[in-house]
C-alpha cells in the first residue's frame, strides 16, 4: 500500500499562557493523498490554523507542545524533527498562503524580489535564471501586466492581486503540499472566485495535494474531496464531501450547515411612514496636488446616490470594498460631510445646526462593523449602554436608568447580570449584541448596521440576523443595511441597492434582484456570492 | 471567563488594571522604590514637625504652648521682649525650664537655623549633634537636606502636574480637530521649543527676584512642550476609532468624547512619562540653584547644598550629602517610571508565556 502524501495521527497541541495550558487541539486524525483537497472546516477558535501551522512546525516554540502526535510528511517524521530538516521541507515541498494579503507581504520590497528570495533560497538560482522564472510564474497565476508589474510594491496591488503573488511565491518551488489558510476570507466575492478558480487550475496543472482551511461550507464544496470538521479543537467528523452534507451525522455538523443565514425579510406596513429619505448624496474628497494644493479632481466615494426608508423596512446596500456603501451610510448620519438632502421624519436635517442634531441623534443610531473596535475597552457595559442615556437626559432617577439597561440587555439577548463586565470577556457576537443594545436603548427609529456581521462566524450570523429582524418587528425600526455579504442581505432586506465607485448600480426590491437581476455586474456578484463561479463583466 | 471581582483600593478595577498592577509589582526594584520614596516623601512632608528650632511643646507653669503652630512672645515666659520667643536662646530656654519642660523635635534645627555652639568653626564635620555636620553658615546640614528634599520633589510634582495639565489639553486639541488648528500649534510649538531655555530663564531670573512660584512659571513656559507629541499622535490615533464614532453618533459632545473616550488612551502614554519629567523638572530646578539663579538667598535647596560643597572641598561632607541624596533621589523616580513603563507593556505579558 502507497502511504498518504501526510498522515496526521493523534495530534494534540498545547499552549503554556502564564503559567496555565490551555488546549488548542486535541487528538486529531487526518490523512492527505497525492493530489487531493482535504478541508478543514470550523468556526473561529476552533484549532483550524493551529492543526495547519504544527505540519510546518511554525508555532511558538516552546510555549506551545505536543504532548502527543506524529505528524508524517512524505514518510518523514515533521515533530521534532531538525530545524535543517524543517527548512528543506518549509516553502520547498509545504507551502503556506495567509488569510491576510496586506500584512503577508513585505511593504518595502518589490514583489520581484520577494519571489527570487524564495528561488534563491531553496533552488540556488542565478539572478538572471530566478528572474525568468520570477516572470514565468507571475503570468501562471494570471496577473495582469506580470512584466510591468514586477517592480511594483505590495501597495500598488489590489487585495486579489497580492493574494496572486502569495500564490506565485508559494507555488514557486512546485510544493507536494500547499496549505491555504482562509485564502479568500479577507476579499470582495469576485476575487474570491476568481482566486478559487486559479487555485483549483493550478493543483490540476502540478497535481498537488491542497490542506484548505476554511470556515465557509459554499467553499468547501467547491474546492475539496474530503471534509475534516473541526469544533474546539477535536475534528468531530470527517469524511467525504457528499457524506457530510448529504449526512452529516456530528449534532455540530447540522449545526454547521444550518446556519445559513435564513428567513424572509419583513414587508413594511402599506402606508408605513417614511422616516428618511435622501436625495442626491454626494461625497466628494477633493484630490490636492501641487504647491498650492489646489484641488485637481474628486475622488467620488459617493455620487449622486438617493435613498428612501420607510418605517419597519430594511433596505440593503451592497457593493464590494471601495464601493462607497460605509461613506454613504456616515453621510446619512452626518459624521461625513455631504451634499444633497437629508430628511429625517420630514424634517431636513442636512442643514441643520450641530446643537439640534445633537437631540436627533436619539433616533437614529448606528452598529459597526468590529465589535472590538466600537467598544471602548475601559468601560463596563453598564456604562456602555448608559451613556447616550446621560447624553439625552432620558432617565431621571440611577433606578430607573439601570431598570432600562436591564431592559435593553434582554432585549438583545444578554444577561443583565454581566453588565459589570467590561467588553473583551464577551464573545463576538455577544460584543455585536452590546453594541446593538447600546443602540436601541435610546429608542431610536432608524438605525444604520454598517456591515454587522461581516466579522461574526457563520451561525452567529444567524442569529445576530434574527436579532435584528425581531427587534424590527417589535418596534417598526427602519434599517439601512451595509454588507458586502449577499446571502446575509438576502435574509433581511426588503429593497436593496447595488453600489460601485460611489454609484447605484441597481436600485429594486429584494426579490427583483436576487431572481431578476438586470444589470451584468449584479449578475456577475450573484454568480460568485451563490455558485462561487467567475462571470467576465467588462469594467465599467 | 473570569468571574471574580477584581478590586483594588476598595474600587472595582478592570482586569487590564488588574494585570497592569501585577506587572508594576513583577517589577521588585521599581516597586520598592516607589514604597521608600512615597515614606521618604511623607516623612519630609511633615519636616517641621522633625526638624524644627522650635519646640514641638512646651509646659510653662501649668498651661501647654504649641509654638509651631502659634507664636508666642517672650514676656509669656518671663522674658524682656515683646517679639516672638526665640526657642534657641539659652536664656530662654533656662527661663521655661525653672517653670516647666520642653519637648523638642527629632532635630532641634530649621533649615536657616544658625548652630550657636559649635565645637569647631563653619563648615563643621559630622557630630553626634549635627549628624551630616553644618555647612559655611553654621546651618545644620540634616535639616537643610530634609527641607531641600521636599522643596525638590513639591517643585517637580507642581511643575509636572501643571506641564503635563496643559500639554495634554493642547496636545489633545490638536490631535483631535486636526487641520489647521493642528498645522499653527505645531509650528508654533516648533519655534518655542527652539528657545534656548536655560539662557532664558538665567537672563529672567537675573531681571526679577526669583521665588518659588516664579521659578515654577518661568520653567512652565518651556516644559509643557514634553508631553504635547504623545499626546496629539494618541489623539490623532484615536478619533477614527469606531467607539469614538460610535459615540459621536449617540450625540456626545466634543469635548465629552475627548474626556471620556479619546483621553484615557493617551493616558498610558502620559503615566509612563510622568516620573521622567519629574526627575527632569528637579534637575534643572537643582542646576539653576547650582549656579544660583535658583530659589532666594537662604531657602533649603539641595543644589545650593552641591553649590556649598564645590567651594568647601575641605568639608566633603557637604557635597558627598548633596550629591547622594540627589542620586538616590533620581534613581528612585527613573526605577519607578520603569516599573510603570512596564506595567503599560502591552508586550510584558508574552514575554512569560505564549
Amino acid at each position: 500500500m502507497v502511504n498518504p502524501l501526510l498522515l496526521v495521527e493523534d495530534l494534540s497541541v498545547d499552549f503554556i499562557v502564564s503559567g496555565k495550558k490551555i488546549e488548542a487541539v486535541s487528538n486529531v486524525n487526518f490523512q492527505i493523498e497525492k493530489g487531493e483537497t482535504v478541508a478543514l472546516v470550523g468556526e473561529s477558535g476552533s484549532g483550524k490554523s493551529v492543526t495547519a501551522l504544527s505540519i510546518m512546525q511554525l508555532l511558538p516554540y516552546p510555549s506551545a507542545r505536543h504532548p502527543n502526535g506524529s505528524i508524517i510528511f512524505n514518510n518523514q517524521e515533521v515533530i521534532g524533527s531538525s530545524q535543517g530538516m524543517m527548512k528543506n521541507i518549509r516553502g520547498n515541498e509545504i507551502s503556506i498562503i495567509f488569510q491576510e494579503p496586506m500584512t503577508s507581504l513585505n511593504p518595502l520590497h518589490t514583489i520581484e524580489k520577494q519571489i527570487n528570495e524564495v528561488l534563491f533560497i531553496h533552488r540556488g538560482l542565478t539572478k538572471d535564471n530566478a528572474f525568468s522564472r520570477t516572470l514565468e510564474l507571475l503570468e501562471l497565476v494570471g496577473l495582469a501586466d506580470a512584466k510591468k508589474r514586477l517592480d511594483a510594491y505590495p501597495h500598488e496591488l489590489s487585495g486579489g492581486e497580492r493574494q496572486r503573488v502569495m500564490i506565485a511565491m508559494a507555488l514557486a518551488n512546485e510544493p507536494k503540499l500547499l496549505i491555504a489558510d482562509e485564502p479568500t476570507t479577507a476579499l470582495d466575492v469576485t476575487i474570491q472566485a476568481q482566486i478559487l478558480e486559479l487555485l483549483l487550475d493550478l493543483q490540476n496543472k502540478f497535481d498537488m495535494s491542497m490542506l484548505f482551511i476554511t470556515h465557509d461550507l459554499g467553499i468547501v464544496k467547491k474546492m475539496a474531496q474530503k471534509v475534516c470538521v473541526m469544533h474546539k479543537g477535536k475534528i468531530v467528523e470527517s469524511g467525504s464531501i457528499s457524506n457530510i452534507f448529504d449526512n452529516p451525522s456530528h449534532d455540530y455538523t447540522k449545526h454547521l450547515l444550518s446556519a445559513e443565514p435564513s428567513g424572509q425579510a419583513l414587508r413594511p406596513k402599506r402606508g408605513a411612514k417614511r422616516i428618511l429619505q435622501a436625495r442626491n448624496i454626494k461625497v466628494w474628497f477633493p484630490i490636492k496636488e501641487g504647491l498650492l494644493k489646489r484641488t485637481k479632481d474628486y475622488l467620488k466615494a459617493v455620487d449622486n446616490i438617493s435613498v428612501e426608508v420607510r418605517e419597519g423596512q430594511t433596505v440593503g446596500v451592497v457593493g464590494e470594498s471601495g464601493s462607497g456603501k460605509t461613506t454613504l451610510g456616515l453621510a446619512l448620519l452626518r459624521l461625513e460631510k455631504s451634499e444633497g438632502s437629508i430628511e429625517f421624519n420630514q424634517q431636513k436635517i442636512s442643514e441643520i445646526r450641530t446643537n439640534k442634531l445633537r437631540q436627533l441623534r436619539r433616533e437614529i443610531q448606528i452598529v459597526f462593523q468590529d465589535p472590538f473596535g466600537s467598544l471602548s475597552p475601559r468601560m463596563s457595559v453598564s456604562q456602555i449602554i448608559e451613556e447616550g442615556l446621560n447624553i439625552h437626559k432620558i432617565a431621571s432617577s440611577s433606578n430607573e436608568k439601570t431598570d432600562l439597561i436591564v431592559k435593553a440587555m434582554e432585549e438583545v439577548g444578554l444577561d443583565p447580570d454581566s453588565r459589570y463586565r467590561f467588553p473583551h470577556e464577551f464573545s463576538g457576537g455577544q460584543r455585536q449584541r452590546i453594541a446593538i443594545a447600546r443602540a436601541i436603548v435610546l429608542k431610536p427609529k432608524f438605525i444604520v448596521l454598517d456591515e454587522p456581521t461581516s466579522a461574526l462566524d457563520r451561525s452567529v450570523q444567524a442569529q445576530i440576523i434574527d436579532l435584528l429582524r425581531n427587534l424590527q418587528t417589535k418596534h417598526g425600526l427602519g434599517y439601512l443595511f451595509i454588507s458586502h455579504d449577499l446571502k446575509v442581505i438576502r435574509a433581511i432586506s426588503d429593497r436593496v441597492i447595488v453600489m460601485r465607485h460611489g454609484k447605484i448600480i441597481e436600485n429594486n426590491t429584494s426579490s427583483r434582484i436576487f431572481e431578476n437581476p438586470e444589470d451584468p455586474y449584479t449578475k456577475s456578484l450573484l454568480a460568485a456570492a451563490f455558485d462561487l463561479e467567475v462571470i467576465k463583466t467588462n469594467k465599467i | 471567563m473570569n468571574e471574580r471581582n477584581l478590586k483594588f483600593m476598595g474600587r472595582p478595577i478592570s482586569p487590564l488594571t488588574e494585570r497592569r498592577l501585577s506587572n508594576f509589582r513583577a517589577n521588585k526594584r521599581g516597586y520598592w522604590s516607589l514604597w521608600i520614596f512615597v515614606v521618604l516623601f511623607i516623612f519630609t512632608l511633615f519636616a517641621e514637625f522633625i526638624s524644627n528650632d522650635k519646640p514641638l511643646l512646651v509646659s510653662f507653669e501649668e498651661n501647654f504652648y504649641y509654638p509651631i503652630f502659634q507664636s508666642y512672645p517672650e514676656t509669656v515666659f518671663g522674658g524682656d521682649f515683646e517679639t516672638e520667643t526665640n526657642y534657641t536662646d539659652p536664656y530662654v530656654i533656662e527661663l521655661i525650664e525653672k517653670k516647666g519642660w520642653i519637648i523638642w523635635p527629632l532635630i532641634p534645627y530649621s533649615y536657616d537655623t544658625a548652630v550657636i555652639d559649635l565645637q569647631s568653626p563653619a563648615p563643621s564635620p559630622p557630630t553626634t549633634q549635627n549628624w551630616l555636620g553644618t555647612d559655611d553658615q553654621a546651618r545644620d546640614v540634616t535639616a537643610r537636606l530634609i527641607y531641600g528634599f521636599r522643596i525638590s520633589v513639591l517643585f517637580g510634582f507642581t511643575l509636572t502636574i501643571l506641564s503635563s495639565f496643559i500639554g495634554i489639553i493642547s496636545g489633545a486639541i490638536q490631535g483631535y480637530f486636526g487641520g489647521w488648528i493642528d498645522l499653527l500649534f505645531q509650528r508654533f510649538i516648533e519655534i518655542w521649543s527652539s528657545l534656548p531655555t536655560l539662557f532664558l530663564l538665567i537672563i529672567l531670573a537675573s531681571v526679577v527676584e526669583p521665588t518659588f512660584w516664579l521659578l515654577l512659571g518661568l520653567m512652565l513656559l518651556f516644559s509643557w512642550m514634553s508631553l504635547v507629541g504623545v499626546v496629539r499622535a494618541e489623539f490623532l490615533r484615536a478619533r477614527n476609532f469606531d467607539y469614538v464614532r460610535a459615540a459621536r453618533a449617540l450625540g456626545m459632545p466634543n469635548w465629552q468624547i475627548m474626556f471620556r473616550h479619546v483621553l484615557p488612551n493617551a493616558m498610558v502614554a502620559t503615566l509612563t512619562f510622568l516620573p521622567f519629567i519629574t526627575a527632569g523638572s528637579i534637575t534643572v530646578l537643582t542646576s539653576l540653584d547650582f549656579l544660583g539663579f535658583g530659589l532666594p538667598p537662604g531657602s533649603p535647596s539641595l543644589g545650593e547644598m552641591l553649590k556649598q560643597g564645590k567651594e568647601n572641598i575641605q568639608a566633603p561632607w557637604l557635597g558627598f550629602t548633596a550629591f547622594l541624596s540627589i542620586a538616590i533621589m533620581l534613581s528612585l523616580m527613573i526605577f519607578i517610571g520603569e516599573a510603570i513603563r512596564d506595567a503599560y507593556d502591552p508586550r510584558k505579558q508574552i514575554k512569560e508565556g505564549l
